[in-house]
Order: structure tokens, then C-alpha cells, then sequence
């Protein structure tokens, strides 16, 4: 009897046949197997290429039939985010959306859930018709990200310009009629103050966009090594006034290809912010070594450390750990930014270690010049001309 | 599955995956409350302070629904012991997200004071700890890995020893006049707070222990009780007589 239930509709009109056909009903019965088998492999085919295809897409979806109690969820559904406690309360979002659906036909919310960092997704539901609904789940942690670094960009520049702007029309007004030369003087120096730090921002800006937009032209091969004793000489002054030891350490043929310039400014803006951010007695300890194919160089120092959710945003235009600190140190906010861009821009990386208390650990990579493969580019240079 | 008992291990499945629900939220409140207290985030604790009540409220419903089923289904031997140590596990569920809350309670008693970077580092280290232990608990509980809910018990003994290296460090901070004496007080406690976390993890998944195999936990204070006034289980309800 149960058979019954589960012929589709050819199996049913194979039976009519049948019956009008007047055959016999062993022979019937096994037409009519025969019919539901082939009947239930297609669908099931089909069902299954249909989950074959909803598998591959990198959202979550998840069809459930209310009236059979039956739910289908493709592989990004059933594990969205490889962190099993995170998993179950996507989970559990896309239960309560189910709940949601039965009286509204649509609905959609946000889902924030802390995985070591913060992660969101979007939960919309469908009704499809009175018993199916369609839920799919979408990792918009990355998109989230970017606006927040896009708002933040704009409402930092402007913040930071603003500032001295505001503080050298004020100054100015003041200025304007007064008359006791010592305060003119005072009120001037402080005016050269806040020019400067405005023209500090925007030639930063402009280094950026230099960096950004720039090309290779003036490349040449750069002994990593002087990079090195430059940047640290330029900053021993500094050091020793904060009453810090800066020590370098390199081995020989730290050779690579870019812009000078650029990578005495990479290397200068970390050691820079070590000395900033240590205290009176430490260490800041510079390497240069060879690993395999690239050139690392590395800036440790003992201060005060990065939390780590602010270790991947440091590196954005204008971020600020702690902005009274920051400020203090006369900071731009786009030092990192721009280190970032150039070690990206030679084909570099660049990592960060830290631990709150312990101090920070920034690691440049650079790909390095070998005879070999410089040889190799002297050769194409050559088929070139 | 016997299609008389299909409605009593529906609602077994039920109650079970409600406390691998209530086990996540937990887990994901974790890093959420030390995000609060570091960043001094008011809005984030008043928050997770109000999610407390839907959490206790959820935890209390999964407790009456193990009521039910152990008064309706009267179940036995590995069901009984999973009815049993699931109402066990709610509570230390519950009083784990009111450790969390505690946390964001000291966030706010210590607004305004800078934490010094020496001991943000161990208390980042001590939640991503007991994240790590109740995720590690909750995971033994879902596929009920009774290997893996014995190894808690170590990893609690990691936690254990930053709490100590905590206090030592607060000590440090205070000599060095880095840190205010009721800021120092409210960390101590804070840092407490992690620890217990940590020793709920372990409760829990000695109850899932229990539920795979039976296995209790050896009650020193037991034995040494019987050892003091001998062993007189059975004799405990029988009238004294003078000889």
C-alpha cells in the first residue's frame, strides 16, 4: 500500500495503460515496480546533481520542506566556518530565521559571532510557496571589513586635518590684532607647529599614492645590508635619547632588487615606531639574514605590544591603536601604511608578531638577487634589444 | 530505531542538541566579555549582561524538559545517565555564562583605568584558554569522546597556572606602582573568574565520561570519611541498640 504514495506521475499513467491494456496483474505489478524504480533513480539523480551544483557555491543554503520536516543544506551550510561552536550557532540563526519565515514571508538579519575575530554573516529567508522555504548564509566578514576601513579612512582624514586646520584659523584669529610681541611670537611658532604637521600628512599622502601608483623604472639591485645601517643611523639619535640600546646584526650579500630610497624608508618607519613604542632601558634588536630564496629582515623590540585584533588593522591608513599615545608621539597614522604598500609594491611581505606586555616582532620578506636569477633578467633584458 | 520509543529519543535528540546550542554561545561568549573589559566597551557589556537572562531562561527549560522525559519515560541505564548528567550539565553551564557576566561587571568597575600591557597579555592568553576548554569540552560532549573529556582535565592545568602567574604579575604591577589597588583587586577576581570557567569545562566533561561509560570521579573526601568512621554503608538506617 505504501508503494502507492511514492509512484510519480508516470508510474501512474504506466498503470492506467495497464489497466486498460486488461494484462495480467503479475505482470502488473511488476510493470509497475519497474516504472517507480526508474522514476525514483531520476529524480534522485537529478536531486543529487542539483546538491552536486548547490555544493559548489561558497554561500550557505538551506531548503526545507515544513510539511515533511525535511532540510537539505549544501556543504558551505553544514560547515560555513570550519569552527564547530561558530557552525552551531549559524546553526541555530537559520532555525530561528525557519520560525520567522512561517509568519513573515521574508526576513534577513545579521549574525556576529567572535572566532578569534569577529565574523559576520548575513541570514536571509525565502518562502518559496506554503511549505518550502529557502535560507542562505553569507561569510560578509571581508565585505563588513572593507567598509568599516573605507568610513574609517575618510573620517580619520578629515579628523586629522581638520585638527591643525581649525587650531591655525584660530591661531590666526588671535594673532590678528595683537599687539604684545611676545605673545605674536608665541602664537607664530605655534602656527609653523600646525603647518608642519598638516604638510607631514599630506606629503605621507602623496608618498602613498606615489607608492600606490608607481612604477618600477628606477629600480635597481640595492645591497639590503647599507639599507640596513642607514635606517639605523638615522634613528640612533632618537634611541639614545629615549635611553634604548639599538643593535643590528646582517650577513653579507643582502641583495634585492628596488628602489633604494623606499627601502630606507620601510626599514627607518619600523624602527621608528619600535623606539616609540618602548620604554627607557630596552633593547630594539634589527636582522638581516638570507632564508632560501628571500631576504628577512626583522625589527623586535620589548614595548608595550599590539592586541591582536588590532595587529591586522595597523597596517591601514590611519589606524590607531591608542590614539591619545599615537598623537603624543607625533605619528601620522600612515607610517605602517606605507611600509605595507612598498614592501608589497617589490614583491615583499610583511608580518607582525606581538604580545601585549612582551613586545613586537615585524618580519619584512623580500625576494632575493642571485647571481642566477640575475643573470636570467640580464639575458631577457638582452632578447629584449 | 524502535518506533515505540521514536518520541523519547526525539526528545533525548532534542534536549542534547540544546545543550550543544547553549555550549556555543557559551564558548563564543568568552572572547566577547575579555574584548569588553580590554577595550572598556560599556555598550558590549551591557549586552552580554542582558543575553544572561535568555541564557538562564534557556537553560532552566532545557532542565524542565529533562524533568519531563525522566517523569513520562521513565528511561534506563545510558539514556538514564544522559538524562541525569545533561540537567547536571545545564547548571554548570548557566553558572559558567554568569562567570562571563561577572567579567563585564569588573569591565565596568574598572572604567576609565589603563590595564597594564604586561597583564593584558596574560588575560588574553587565560579566555583564549578557557575558549579553547569549553569548545574541546562541548566537542567531547557531541560526539561523546570520552578520550577527549578526559584530556580537559590537563588543559585546565594550563589555565590554572596563568591565574597564578596573573597574581604574581599583579604583585609585580602594584610594587611598581603601575596599576591602582582597586583596579589590582577587580583583575585578581577577574582572573579568578577565567579560572572557574576553566573548572566548569572540566565538570562538564566529566559528566560526558559518565554518560559514555559510567565513570565517576574518585571522591578523596569520601573515602577518608569512610576511612575515619569505617565503613557503615547499609548499617547507616538501622536502629542502634545498646548491648
Amino acid at each position: 500500500m505504501d508503494l502507492i504514495f511514492f509512484l510519480t506521475g508516470s508510474a501512474v499513467t504506466a498503470v492506467i495503460a495497464f489497466l486498460i491494456s486488461k494484462r495480467s496483474s503479475k505482470n502488473l505489478s511488476k510493470a509497475i515496480q519497474n516504472e517507480a524504480l526508474v522514476s525514483t533513480s531520476n529524480t534522485e539523480d537529478q536531486l543529487e546533481s542539483l546538491m552536486d551544483a548547490l555544493d559548489l557555491l561558497p554561500i550557505g543554503v538551506v531548503v526545507v520542506d515544513l510539511k515533511l520536516g525535511r532540510k537539505l543544506r549544501n556543504n558551505a551550510a553544514a560547515a560555513m566556518t570550519g569552527v564547530r561552536y561558530v557552525d552551531i550557532l549559524v546553526d541555530q540563526a537559520v532555525d530561528e530565521m525557519l520560525e520567522t519565515i512561517v509568519t513573515s514571508k521574508s526576513s534577513e538579519r545579521i549574525l556576529e559571532a567572535v572566532a578569534g575575530t569577529t565574523r559576520f554573516f548575513k541570514i536571509r529567508g525565502q518562502a518559496i510557496d506554503q511549505q518550502k522555504v529557502i535560507v542562505t548564509v553569507e561569510d560578509i566578514t571581508e565585505k563588513s571589513r572593507i567598509d568599516t576601513v573605507q568610513t574609517d579612512f575618510v573620517a580619520n582624514l578629515s579628523h586629522e586635518l581638520k585638527t591643525p586646520i581649525g587650531a591655525v584659523a584660530a591661531l590666526a584669529d588671535s594673532l590678528n590684532g595683537e599687539t604684545e610681541t611676545e605673545v605674536v611670537w608665541r602664537l607664530a611658532e605655534r602656527i609653523v607647529t600646525e603647518s608642519h604637521r598638516m604638510s607631514r600628512i599630506v606629503d605621507d599622502l602623496l608618498d602613498l599614492s606615489r607608492v600606490e601608483f608607481g612604477g618600477t623604472e628606477e629600480w635597481s639591485d640595492v645591497d639590503l645590508g647599507s639599507v640596513l645601517v642607514e635606517a639605523v643611523g638615522t634613528n640612533q639619535h632618537a634611541a639614545k635619547r629615549q635611553g634604548l640600546g639599538l643593535s643590528l646584526t646582517g650577513s653579507a650579500e643582502l641583495l634585492v632588487r628596488g628602489d633604494r630610497s623606499q627601502l630606507v624608508s620601510v626599514i627607518s618607519n619600523l624602527v621608528d615606531n619600535a623606539i616609540k613604542y618602548s620604554e627607557a632601558g630596552g633593547v630594539v634588536r634589527v636582522e638581516g639574514m638570507i632564508q632560501g630564496d628571500e631576504v628577512v629582515v626583522t625589527v623586535t623590540d620589548h614595548g608595550i605590544g599590539i592586541a591582536e585584533r588590532d595587529q591586522k588593522r595597523i597596517f591601514e591608513r590611519f589606524y590607531r591603536v591608542d590614539k591619545a599615545r599615537s598623537r603624543a608621539t607625533g605619528g601620522t597614522g600612515l607610517g605602517l601604511s606605507i611600509v605595507r604598500h612598498i614592501v608589497l609594491e617589490h614583491g615583499g611581505s610583511i608580518d607582525v608578531r606581538s604580545e601585549e606586555g612582551i613586545g613586537s616582532t615585524f618580519m619584512v620578506r623580500l625576494p632575493r638577487v642571485t647571481k642566477q636569477n640575475k643573470e636570467t633578467v640580464l639575458d631577457q633584458t638582452g632578447a629584449l634589444a | 530505531m524502535d518506533e515505540i520509543r521514536k518520541n523519547f529519543h526525539n526528545d533525548l535528540e532534542s534536549v542534547r542538541a540544546e545543550v550543544i546550542r547553549l555550549g556555543a554561545s557559551l564558548t563564543e561568549s568568552i572572547p566577547r566579555a575579555t574584548a569588553v573589559l580590554l577595550s572598556g566597551d560599556l555598550e558590549g557589556a551591557d549586552y552580554l549582561v542582558q543575553a544572561d537572562d535568555e541564557f538562564d531562561g534557556r537553560s532552566a527549560e532545557l532542565e524542565v524538559s529533562c524533568f519531563e522525559i525522566l517523569a513520562l519515560q521513565a528511561p534506563v541505564a545510558a539514556d538514564l545517565r544522559q538524562i541525569v548528567a545533561i540537567i547536571k550539565i545545564a547548571g554548570e553551564l548557566e553558572r559558567s555564562a554568569d562567570l562571563v557576566v561577572n567579567i563585564c561587571k569588573a569591565a565596568r568597575r574598572i572604567y576609565g583605568h589603563d590595564i597594564d600591557p604586561m597583564l593584558r597579555g596574560v588575560i588574553s592568553k587565560m579566555s583564549e584558554q578557557a575558549q579553547k576548554l569549553f569548545a574541546a569540552t562541548m566537542e567531547a560532549f557531541e560526539e561523546s569522546d570520552s578520550a577527549k573529556a578526559a584530556a580537559i582535565d590537563d588543559m585546565d592545568s594550563y589555565l590554572d597556572s596563568l591565574h597564578r602567574q596573573f597574581i604574581q604579575q599583579i604583585f609585580e604591577s602594584h610594587s611598581k606602582s603601575k596599576i591602582d589597588l582597586q583596579v589590582a583587586v577587580q583583575l585578581a577576581v577577574v582572573a579568578r573568574f577565567y579560572e572557574r570557567i576553566g573548572d566548569h569545562a572540566v565538570n562538564v566533561s566529566e559528566k560526558t565520561r559518565f554518560i559514555v561509560s559510567g565513570w565517576v570521579r574518585e571522591r578523596g573526601g569520601i573515602d577518608r570519611y569512610k576511612a575515619r568512621v569505617g565503613d557503615r554503608t547499609g548499617e547507616i538506617f538501622l536502629p542502634r541498640t545498646e548491648s
